[in-house]
């Protein structure tokens, strides 16, 4: 079975770390990125997108960003932009690291070929791309990924700490296209229903076992499995936000804001998916890319063939955004 | 049918686009329109008849001349409209910023809801005058002591007391629409000169 390429979109905005209301990109690129002797909203926005995007790979200083427990690592050092539309894209590299990991020819599982050390970075290829409206406050951040690797929480990480670096708070959250979702919610089948309680009072704790008591952390999951519905029956099952009603109350569980509720699915080709059941049983599903976008014979994106791909879902994200009109005749 | 006329594809256009936004799409809500559109002309209509309002040949004159007069603003407006979208359009020669490509966009479909409001009121003026016109009927049918032709005349007269009411209300209610787009299309010119 081949390597799966994933997509996260993200919808993003930035304030003003002193202010309530999100700032249109326009302001703070013309705040942060223009130089001294130069008047404010007269420099070219191309400009102003070269500078910005530049100063975010420099704060890389052409080296890997490790996460907080070093175990992965990534690195941007070059970008491609279409500036009219305010777009920026480009490959970053990421992968593990902090451990040694051995390199075996798969016929001889006793004899090392070589080794990777701690201290390196087994990396991957990945796409990125930025949608920065210039006259708007909400943007889009692409980032793919693969089943098994994926260095979207650490670029989210380093974004936000760059705007942070500039005082400014980066809100975002995610985004699946509707066509996406519906797409997935006639095909998918939910096969497992797990409900989560992070926070349990000290009588709860006590009450499961004395031996709980002191531990503030306890977490509980619930898990239903063995069954599966489609989304329809699934939605047909909800009861007030709630899809098990049983009295779960000695747990603390019963009010549908006090607990999480995640349903795993599986669409039509056996891959599975988790997504938070929010009360207007919203889904999130995961994006997989088609395996032709992948470089023939690799199992890497090709960068021309996923550049178009998610050119396209962008152009679907901007209308249900609002932000694009509709065509004229 | 004769195409040459497109009166009842212009009412269509127009009531379409007081439901659309300036992105060009339909608002799902259909009640605020129904409500202004329909609604407030038929309740106000409807109390003017129930409280003996009239219109006498003297008052249809001032409104078949008021009218008139509004109707000749409408075509000059017409040009204006498509003369500043031209305005717009060619920005778009050395401009290739999604930013103005959008702007050009959502001011073609401003522009087109404008002008198709715009031919309706004419259209809706016209009725007017017809209407007013046709209140006089009285005067140019036979005079009859018949109590049956009486109480059918009176009908009729009622009748177009309240047909003329209810357009003239849409009429008035289409007048302040488009002075609501006189308004942004204004504004944003002068912003555009900045």
């Amino acid at each position: 079975m081949a390597h799966t390429l994933k997509l996260s979109i993200y919808c993003f905005s930035i304030r003003d770390r002193r202010a309530k209301d999100h700032i249109i990109f326009k302001e703070f690129l013309n705040k942060h990125f223009i130089l001294e002797g130069e008047i404010k909203y007269r420099v070219n926005k191309d400009e102003l997108y070269r500078r910005f995007i530049q100063s975010f790979i420099d704060t890389f200083e052409n080296k890997f960003i490790k996460n907080y427990d070093k175990t992965k690592a990534f690195g941007v050092n070059s970008y491609n932009n279409i500036f009219p539309e305010n777009l920026i894209d480009g490959m970053i590299n990421g992968g593990l690291t902090g451990i040694e990991q051995d390199i075996y020819d798969p016929s001889n599982s006793s004899l090392v070929e070589n080794t990777i050390d701690k201290e390196k970075v087994s990396a991957l290829p990945y796409y990125y791309k930025i949608w920065m409206p210039f006259d708007s406050s909400l943007g889009i951040l692409m980032v793919q990924s693969y089943t098994e690797m994926g260095v979207t929480s650490l670029f989210l990480d380093k974004f936000k700490q760059f705007f942070k670096l500039k005082e400014y708070s980066f809100d975002y959250e995610r985004h699946v296209p509707k066509d996406y979702k519906e797409r997935f919610i006639k095909k998918s089948t939910i096969k497992e229903i797990a409900l989560l309680k992070t926070k349990l009072s000290k009588k709860a704790r006590t009450e499961l076992n004395s031996l709980f008591t002191d531990f503030e952390g306890l977490k509980i999951k619930i898990t239903i499995t063995g069954f599966k519905l489609d989304v329809d029956s699934f939605k047909e099952g909800m009861e007030k936000g709630k899809f098990v009603h049983s009295d779960l109350s000695s747990l603390e569980i019963g009010d549908e804001s006090n607990y999480e509720t995640v349903a795993t699915y599986e669409d039509e080709s056996g891959r599975e998916s988790q997504a938070r059941v929010s009360k207007n049983l919203d889904i999130f599903p995961t994006i997989v890319l088609n395996e032709n976008l992948k470089v023939t014979g690799k199992e890497f994106p090709d960068y021309v063939k996923i550049q178009n791909h998610t050119d396209s879902i962008l152009k679907k994200i901007k209308v249900e955004l609002e932000y694009s009109p509709e065509d004229v005749d | 049918m004769w195409t040459k006329i497109k009166v009842w594809e212009i009412r269509k256009d127009a009531l379409l686009s007081l439901r659309k936004d300036y992105n060009g799409r339909v608002v799902k809500n259909k009640s605020a329109f129904l409500a202004y559109y329909y609604l407030i002309p038929f309740l106000i209509s409807a109390t003017f008849l129930l409280i003996g309002v009239s219109i006498n040949s003297e008052i249809s004159n001032y409104f078949i001349t008021a009218i008139s007069i509004f109707a000749g603003l409408f075509f000059n407006l017409l040009l204006v409209v498509a003369d500043k979208l031209n305005v717009r359009k060619k920005m778009l020669e050395n401009d290739k910023n999604e930013e103005t490509i959008n702007y050009v966009k959502k001011y073609t479909h401003f522009s087109e809801q404008l002008i198709s409001q715009i031919s309706y009121t004419i259209v809706i003026s016209l009725s007017l005058i017809v209407l007013m016109f046709l209140i006089h009927f009285k005067t140019w049918l036979p005079h009859s002591n018949l109590d049956t032709i009486k109480i059918i005349y009176r009908l009729l007269k009622y009748i177009l007391n309240g047909i003329i009411f209810y357009v003239g209300m849409q009429f008035i209610i289409m007048l302040f629409i488009i002075l609501s787009s006189m308004y942004v299309m204004l504004l944003d010119d002068i912003k555009l000169r900045k």
